[in-house]
C-alpha cells in the first residue's frame, strides 16, 4: 500500500468522521484503525482480565453468583472492543490528533516535537495479518503519549516516515523491513555491527539464570490447594497414584530413587520453562547504537522494537545473582526518564539481559564514553557498621521467636542458632556495601548474595538528601540519598549508608555544588 | 540559614494540641466504658492525660521549630529539620520543575504560607518549606523560578 491507497482508505469513512467532527473546528478526515483490529483489542482486554478472571473461577466455589459476576465483567470486556469504531487519527502540519472514546470522548493532541520514540509492537498474529501496534512515546508522564492498536504494517511506516520527517528525535523506520526475511549476509553483518546481541546460547543461559519460571508455578501450585474441588481432585489423584506405588514396602533406597527422580524432574521442567520464557523475551536480542540512540530488537513471537535516546537513560542497574555468579554472567538494566512505566509491556528496560561480567564495562563505556567506567574506585562502608546491621539482625530473629515461643515453647529457642548466620551475614554486608563517587558519577554497591551495582550520572540528579538517625548519630554515621527521575517508587535509590558524617558531609556539599552546576537535560 | 517565621510555631502548637486532645480522648472512652467510671472523672482523665501529652509534646515542637533552617542561594535551596530523625535536603535550583504557594486557613490567619518545590525526581519530588511569611514566600519562589529563566526545558 502506498500513500494514494491511504488517501484511498481514507475516503472510505468519510461520512463517519464527518459527523463526529462536526462540533470540533478541526480539519481532516481521521484515519481509522486497521479491520482486523477487534481482534487485537480483544486480546489486549482478554489478557488483562484473564488473570482476575482465572482468580475468581478457581479461587472460588463457582457458584450461580460467581458465574454471573463472570459473566458481567466478560460483557464488559466485549464493550472496551466497540472502542475501534470510535477511534480516529489524523496528522496535521505539526500534530498528531487521536480521538477516541464513546462515552467519554477524549482528542488528544501530540505536536510531532513531543514525541521522543516511536515503539512498534509485532507479533506472530500481527505478521499474519500485516499490521502494526504503534506506540508513540513523549519525555513526559507513566502513559504513552498514544497507543494505536491496530493499523496495517504500511500505514504505520507511513506514520513513522512522517512523524520522523517532522521531528527532531525520531529516526526514520528501517527500509528494509522485519517482515521481509532479509539475506542471511545482510543479518549476519547486522549482528557483527551490533553492540550487543545475544545469542542463543546466552539466551538458554540467561533462562536457567533467571528461573522465571517459580513465579507463575508457585501461582498455579498456591491456586490448586486454594480451591476446595481441585484440591479434593489433586488429592484423590495423588493417594491413587502414590497407593500404587506399594510405599510401605519401600526401603530407604527406593525412597532416595524416588525422590531423587521427583525432585530432577521438577527441577528440569522449572529450567525448561523458564528457557522457554527466556527464549520469549530475548531471542536475538540486539542493541544497536545509531549516533545519540540505542535501537533495540529482540522477541521469539513478539517482536518488539525500541528506541531509546541516551540522555534519556537516568539510571544504570548492574545485577548479579547467586546463579549470575557461577556462570560468571550479569545483568544490566537502566532506568529511563518519562518514557513509559515498568508495567508497560512495550518499554525497553534492559541494556543488556545478560553479559559476560568482564565485558560489562567495556559495553557500558561504549553506550556512554563519556563516562569513565574503569576508573571507577569504590569506597568501603566503615567497619562498624557490621555491629549495626548484626543488631538488626538480631532484632529480626528475636522478632520471629516470639509467635514460635508461643506456639512451640522452648522449640523457639532453636531458632538462636542462627545468631552465628547473623553476624557473619552482618560482616558479609559490610564487605560487599561500598559507594563511588567522582566527576560525573554516583554509584553504590549492595548485596550479600544478590549483588547491585548502581550508578548516577551527576546530570540525572535531581535532588539530594541527607539523614541521619538517632542510631547513626550514636555511631556518628549519616546516610546519602540521590534520586533520579524515571525510577519506580518500589526500586532502592543509590544511597550511601553507614558512612561516616565527617566523610559524607564534603560529598553532600561536593555533590550539590556538582549538580548545581551542571544542566538536566530530557 | 534562615528559621521559619515565629508564628508558625504557633500553629503547630495549636495543631499539636488538638491532636493531643484527640490522641487522649481513644483511652479516656475506653476505660470509661469498661469500668463504667463517672463521666466527671473520664473527663478530668481526658484532660489531664491531654495536658500530659501536650507538655512533652510542647518541648519537642520547640526543638523541631528551632531545628528547622532553610536557605536558597543561586545553586540550590538547602533545607535542614528534624530532631532525632535529622534530614538535610539540597534541592538544586537548576532542577526545579514548578513551584506552588500554599496557604491553610491556620496559615492565613497569622499571614503565613508553605512553599512547594517539585522536581522531576521519584521518591522525593515533593519538597515544602510551610512556615514563611506569604511575601517571603513570593519572594522564594521568584528568586527559583527567576533562575530557570534561560532554561529551554
Amino acid at each position: 500500500m502506498s500513500e494514494s491507497d491511504i488517501k484511498q482508505s481514507k475516503d472510505e469513512q468519510p461520512d463517519a468522521s464527518k459527523e463526529t467532527l462536526k462540533k470540533s473546528d478541526l480539519k481532516t478526515a481521521g484515519y481509522r484503525l486497521a479491520r482486523v483490529s477487534p481482534v487485537f483489542l480483544f486480546i489486549e482486554v482478554a489478557k488483562k482480565s484473564i488473570f482476575p478472571l482465572v482468580v475468581t473461577f478457581l479461587g472460588t466455589s463457582g457458584g450461580l453468583q460467581d458465574r454471573i459476576f463472570i459473566g458481567v465483567a466478560v460483557f464488559f470486556s466485549l464493550f472496551s472492543i466497540i472502542q475501534y469504531w470510535f477511534f480516529h487519527y489524523w496528522l496535521e502540519e505539526d500534530r498528531l490528533v487521536v480521538k477516541s472514546g464513546i462515552l467519554f470522548k477524549s482528542l488528544r493532541q501530540v505536536p510531532y516535537e513531543r514525541i521522543q520514540n516511536i515503539t512498534t509492537e509485532r507479533n506472530i498474529l500481527h505478521r499474519l495479518l500485516n499490521v502494526t501496534t504503534l506506540q508513540l512515546e513523549s519525555a513526559s508522564g507513566q502513559k504513552p503519549e498514544a497507543l494505536i492498536r491496530v493499523i496495517t504494517t504500511e500505514q504505520a511506516r507511513y506514520v513513522h516516515r512522517f512523524i520522523a520527517d517532522k521531528s527532531s528525535h525520531v529516526d526514520r523506520p528501517e527500509e528494509n523491513s522485519s517482515s521481509e526475511q532479509g539475506d542471511q549476509a545482510t543479518q549476519q553483518t547486522a549482528r557483527q555491527q551490533a553492540l550487543f546481541h545475544m545469542p542463543p546460547k546466552q539466551v538458554f543461559r540467561r533462562g536457567l539464570i533467571s528461573l522465571k519460571a517459580l513465579l507463575p508455578i508457585g501461582i498455579l501450585f498456591s491456586f490448586l490447594f486454594q480451591n476446595d474441588a481441585l484440591r479434593e481432585q489433586v488429592t484423590v489423584f495423588l493417594t491413587q497414584f502414590i497407593g500404587g506405588l506399594h510405599i510401605e514396602m519401600w526401603t530407604w533406597q527406593t525412597w532416595v530413587l524416588y525422590g531423587g527422580l521427583w525432585f530432577v524432574a521438577g527441577v528440569f521442567i522449572l529450567l525448561a520453562i523458564s528457557v522457554a520464557i527466556a527464549f520469549l523475551q530475548f531471542h536475538e536480542f540486539t542493541l544497536h547504537k545509531k549516533g545519540q540512540r540505542l535501537h533495540i530488537k529482540t522477541g521469539l513471537l513478539t517482536n518488539r522494537q525500541a528506541t531509546v535516546p541516551i540522555k534519556r537513560i537516568q539510571l544504570i542497574r548492574i545485577i548479579q545473582s547467586p546463579l549470575h555468579k557461577i556462570f560468571g554472567q550479569v545483568s544490566i538494566k537502566m532506568e529511563t526518564a518519562g518514557g513509559v512505566s515498568e508495567d508497560n509491556a512495550m518499554s525497553m528496560h534492559w541494556l543488556a539481559p545478560l553479559i559476560p561480567e568482564l565485558e560489562a564495562h567495556d559495553f557500558l563505556k561504549q553506550i556512554q564514553p563519556q563516562m569513565n567506567w574503569s576508573e571507577i574506585e569504590w569506597q568501603a562502608i566503615e567497619p562498624e557498621a557490621r555491629k549495626r546491621v548484626f543488631k538488626k539482625g538480631l532484632l529480626l530473629v528475636l522478632v520471629l521467636m516470639v509467635p514460635l515461643a508461643y506456639f512451640y515453647a522452648w522449640w523457639a529457642m532453636m531458632m538462636l542458632m542462627m545468631v552465628p548466620y547473623a553476624w557473619w551475614y552482618a560482616g558479609q554486608y559490610v564487605r560487599k556495601a561500598a559507594f563511588t563517587h567522582n566527576r560525573q558519577v554516583v554509584g553504590s554497591r549492595l548485596g550479600v548474595f544478590f549483588h547491585q551495582q548502581q550508578f548516577v550520572d551527576i546530570h540525572k540528579i535531581q535532588n539530594i538528601k541527607w539523614h541521619q538517625t538517632p542510631f547513626d548519630r550514636r555511631y556518628t554515621m549519616a546516610r546519602l540519598t540521590v534520586d533520579t527521575a524515571g525510577s519506580s517508587v518500589m526500586s532502592q535509590p543509590v544511597s550511601l549508608h553507614y558512612v561516616l558524617d565527617e566523610r559524607l558531609q564534603p560529598i553532600y556539599q561536593n555533590l550539590t555544588q556538582q549538580v548545581a552546576e551542571s544542566r538536566f537535560v530530557w | 540559614m534562615q528559621s521559619l517565621e515565629r508564628d508558625y510555631l504557633r500553629i503547630i502548637r495549636w495543631i499539636g494540641l488538638a491532636m493531643c486532645l484527640l490522641i487522649a480522648l481513644a483511652p479516656s472512652i475506653v476505660f470509661g466504658v469498661l469500668w463504667s467510671v463517672a463521666w466527671y472523672w473520664a473527663l478530668l482523665a481526658w484532660m489531664l492525660l491531654a495536658a500530659l501529652l501536650y507538655v512533652s509534646l510542647k518541648s519537642y515542637l520547640k526543638h523541631w521549630y528551632l531545628n528547622y533552617k532553610y536557605h536558597l542561594n543561586t545553586d540550590c535551596l538547602a533545607i535542614r529539620r528534624g530532631v532525632f530523625w535529622r534530614h538535610q535536603i539540597a534541592v538544586p535550583v537548576s532542577r526545579v520543575q514548578h513551584v506552588d504557594v500554599n496557604s491553610g486557613p491556620l496559615d492565613r490567619r497569622y499571614g503565613l504560607a508553605k512553599l512547594v518545590v517539585n522536581t522531576a525526581g521519584t521518591h522525593y519530588a515533593q519538597t515544602s518549606l510551610p512556615g514563611l511569611s506569604v511575601d517571603k514566600a513570593y519572594q522564594l519562589r521568584d528568586q527559583l523560578l527567576a533562575a530557570q529563566e534561560g532554561d529551554t526545558v
